[in-house]
């Protein structure tokens, strides 16, 4: 080979050799599992501490003279002012589900939550007290997508222990699911 | 095949791999459910596998495009396609293995002007 090709042959494969590390080495579980951690504290709903509930206050004037009446008339009163109805309170904004706690990077999930994600599209399980988000893992497992389908928005330790119990490769794959821990 | 017909294949199959490449790793939550089932032994998450993919097409891609390595460029992207073709199947099977099998046309045929590799690794051309 001649020496220009020879140098442009090493470039090349220096830059495949620093691609693909890049992408390995932000694409590490760790990483990821932090930039979630990350964003999730972001976008945690927080109530308007703001919106308080006062009422204005009302004031009620009274007459204390009354005027000098000549005898034999009649006097009307005038009626009192009627207390001016409070305006209605806005409810407080009640959080739909709540959201997930943080621990030093690790979030916990409730099995209700991991129920609501029970799909093909979004498939959750909670496997030995841990939380696996397995969509992208359904067509990659090597037993058949339908096996991993049936474990959508369900604890699925019992069918994992029975399967993949004694397997270290199961338990490495399972590994880089992980997106939290069950509460318990 | 004339000069211009190999640079139109060329160009075409250069965005061909520039547009999924870029796909691939801007998106590769999209690409995830067409990964074969023996890549679940691969220790690594589906969107990395993705990416790394979405890389290789890139680069080999842009020598390609620039025409370095050029013969070599355009047949390991038509044997990569070609194993995406027979991994997916289907329509999309039919029409990856169509695109594959021009690239390894390219890769049959001797470089054009506008390369690298005439230009200034002087190889022959047509």
């Amino acid at each position: 080979m001649q020496r220009p090709g020879l140098i442009i042959g090493i470039i090349i494969a220096v830059v495949l050799i620093g691609g693909f590390g890049y992408i390995i080495y932000n694409g590490r579980p760790v990483v990821q599992m932090e930039k979630n951690a990350g964003t999730t504290q972001n976008t945690t709903p927080q109530l308007n501490e703001n919106t308080t509930n006062t009422q204005p206050e009302v004031t009620v004037s009274t007459t204390t003279e009354t005027p000098v009446q000549p005898p034999g008339t009649t006097t009307v009163q005038n009626p009192q002012p009627t207390q001016p109805t409070p305006p209605p309170t806005t409810p407080e904004p009640k959080p739909t589900a709540p959201p997930p706690t943080s621990d030093g990077g690790a979030k916990t999930y409730t099995l209700a939550q991991v129920q609501t994600h029970s799909t093909q599209d979004s498939c959750w399980a909670a496997i030995n007290g841990s939380v696996y988000d397995l969509t992208t893992w359904i067509p990659r497992h090597p037993g058949g997508p339908q096996r991993i389908i049936g474990l959508c928005g369900k604890d699925g330790s019992a069918m994992f222990n029975q399967k993949h119990g004694s397997s270290s490769r199961a338990q490495a794959a399972l590994v880089l699911l992980k997106i939290g821990t069950l509460a318990q | 095949m004339s000069l211009t017909t190999y640079r139109i294949i060329r160009y075409t199959m250069v965005f061909l791999f520039l547009w999924f490449g870029y796909q691939q790793i801007a998106n590769p939550e999209m690409w995830t459910t067409y990964l074969p089932e023996w890549t679940g032994y691969f220790p690594m998450p589906s969107n990395m596998i993705v990416q790394l993919n979405g890389f290789f097409e890139i680069i080999f891609a842009l020598l390609l495009l620039a025409g370095i390595f050029t013969r070599v460029a355009a047949g390991l992207l038509g044997l990569h396609l070609l194993g995406i073709a027979f991994t997916v199947g289907g329509a999309i099977g039919v029409r990856d293995f169509a695109l594959a099998m021009t690239s390894i046309a390219l890769a049959f045929s001797k470089p054009d002007e506008w390369t690298v590799d005439v230009k200034y690794l002087r190889k022959k051309v047509n």
